[in-house]
């Protein structure tokens, strides 16, 4: 049987297969067309959505001044890591250390890798290898240098002084997970705590969202031990924070989020608060901290 | 068998309008059928998964409504190209492959240009995919229609579609939460951002209608009232 106006040649099967196969291949090509076109933008939005994140929980007015490439990253007993953006003031401003900031600093904004999606060490050596710019090599080699050749890594600890800290903590909401960055200072006070991304209900969970209510600024100056451990939850459950209207489950994700963030830090103070001098050393950190 | 018949009875009722009416006519009956009387959701009730999950406001139904237009548009643009290469055993797959990859190209184009938008619809992004009504609209119209009219049909398919997401999220928002079109400026650019409107201040919200059944319940008087205005007229 015969369709009317189809010519011969397309009621083959091998027209079909070709047909089939050559739309895959066609449709293929513009998806990866699109992805390279796209990546570097997806890259800018998704670096520049943490940057401002970091840089509202940690005292720098300027996203671009987060700190986005001095990371640590702390293996957990559960398999899990723990990834933490470090704010460095250079007190004394040694010259290998004080270089090396300053280097990485300039090398940021020109360094598009996904710095927090690839393992750290990764995204340094992929720096070093395409080269951004001489000074982010030269911040790699510095970097090193320091730290390895250097039998006297105290040096670069005394140089640079970590002020402040930034840990993302996801937890379970109404919808799915809620991101959390937490700013704490040296202290272990709360300096800040904001939603990176979350799926609650619009109009009642999204209070967690600094930009929909002052709920969440409730946590400033909080600490591990302001309240106790056993008033670190909602009021209704008998702790010490409000409770959203209609949205207890995503206000109870929040502050264990925050908890738990707090207590990590405490837990891994020491590997927190050492500067990292370059993203490079991220891996041999990890391991010492263990 | 079944095959034949299909291409014997390109005028059959689901086709719209029959080709042979003058052109005028026949543009205007797929402007109505798409915005009115074929309408995606109140008549042919598809698409009802990404309708009820993203209408809590009627910002993110503006956002869905105009990501699904996108696509319907290019999807009935390309099928209705293609018609004379596609055969019937592999129309199907060729269908979905087509529309699949539109999909993500909108996606990705969104993830890169509208960020803060894309927070918020991301999810139902790619459920454009399995969206029925652009896959019913490239088998019933664009697969053998000329591509204008296909085009035009996928527009106006897509507006009807749009249209219902922001009446549904509209009605629901203000219920909900008092205010219209909240964030549109965060989502849209600061442009939009006269859309903004609270209706009433300290309004302590209507939780049943954010939730999923809310939307349910505004569907159905929607539909209703379609059918009310129908009535009347008849």
């Amino acid at each position: 049987m015969s369709t009317p106006q189809r010519p011969s040649y397309q009621q083959r099967t091998a027209y079909h297969v070709t047909l089939l196969g050559t739309v895959a291949l066609v449709c293929s090509t513009a998806l990866v067309i699109a992805d390279q076109q796209t990546r570097e933008a997806i890259t800018a939005a998704h670096q520049q959505r943490l940057a401002e994140r970091i840089a509202e929980v940690l005292p720098i007015d300027d996203p671009a001044q987060a700190p986005l490439d001095r990371t640590v990253t702390i293996e957990l007993e559960d398999g899990k890591s723990l990834k933490a953006w470090q704010l460095i003031n250079d007190s004394r401003g040694a010259a290998d250390a004080a270089d090396a900031t300053a280097a990485a600093a300039d090398a940021a904004p020109a360094e598009e890798s996904p710095t927090e999606e690839t393992p750290a060490g990764e995204s340094a050596s992929a720096t070093g290898a395409t080269g951004t710019g001489t000074d982010a090599t030269y911040a790699a080699t510095t970097g090193t240098g320091t730290d390895a050749s250097d039998a006297d890594a105290a040096d670069t600890k005394t140089s640079a002084r970590v002020t402040a800290v930034a840990l993302e903590r996801i937890g379970r909401g109404y919808a799915g997970d809620i991101g959390v960055i937490v700013g704490i200072d040296r202290d272990g006070r709360v300096i800040a705590a904001r939603v990176t991304e979350h799926r609650e209900t619009p109009g009642l969970g999204d209070d967690i969202e600094a930009r929909r209510s002052d709920w969440i600024e409730m946590f400033r100056g909080r600490s591990l031990g302001d309240p106790p451990s056993q008033r670190w939850t909602v009021k209704r459950d008998g702790g010490e924070f409000d409770q959203l209207t209609g949205a207890t489950i995503s206000a109870r994700a929040v502050i264990e989020a925050v908890h738990e963030g707090l207590a990590l830090f405490e837990e891994h103070r020491e590997a927190l608060l050492t500067p990292q001098p370059d993203d490079e050393d991220d891996d041999e950190e990890a391991i010492a901290a263990d | 068998m079944s095959e034949a018949i299909r291409e014997d009875s390109p005028d059959a009722p689901d086709a719209g309008a029959a080709p042979k009416q003058p052109t005028g006519q026949r543009w205007r009956r797929i402007a109505r059928d798409g915005l009115w009387d074929n309408n995606v959701v109140v008549a042919q009730l598809l698409a009802l998964c990404p309708l009820l999950a993203v209408t809590s406001t009627a910002t993110n139904g503006l956002g869905l409504g105009v990501a699904t237009l996108a696509v319907m548009v290019l999807s009935g643009l390309l099928v209705s190209v293609l018609r004379g290469m596609i055969t019937d055993p592999v129309r199907i797959p060729v269908f979905i492959l087509l529309i699949a990859t539109l999909v993500t190209l909108v996606d990705l184009t969104m993830e890169a240009y509208l960020n803060p938008l894309y927070q918020a619809l991301g999810l139902f992004i790619p459920l454009i995919v399995s969206n029925c009504a652009i896959l019913g609209r490239a088998e019933v119209f664009a697969s053998k229609r000329p591509p204008g009219e296909a085009a035009f049909d996928g527009l106006m398919m897509g507006l009807g579609f749009t249209a219902i997401l922001v009446v549904l999220g509209g009605v629901r928002e203000l219920l909900g939460s008092g205010t219209l079109f909240a964030d549109a400026a965060l989502m849209l650019g600061e442009s939009f951002a006269f859309l903004e409107v609270t209706l009433f201040d300290n309004y302590s919200g209507f939780l049943l209608m954010i939730l999923p059944p809310g939307g349910f319940i505004a569907l159905g008087f929607l539909m209703a009232g379609k059918r009310i205005i129908e009535r009347g007229r008849s």
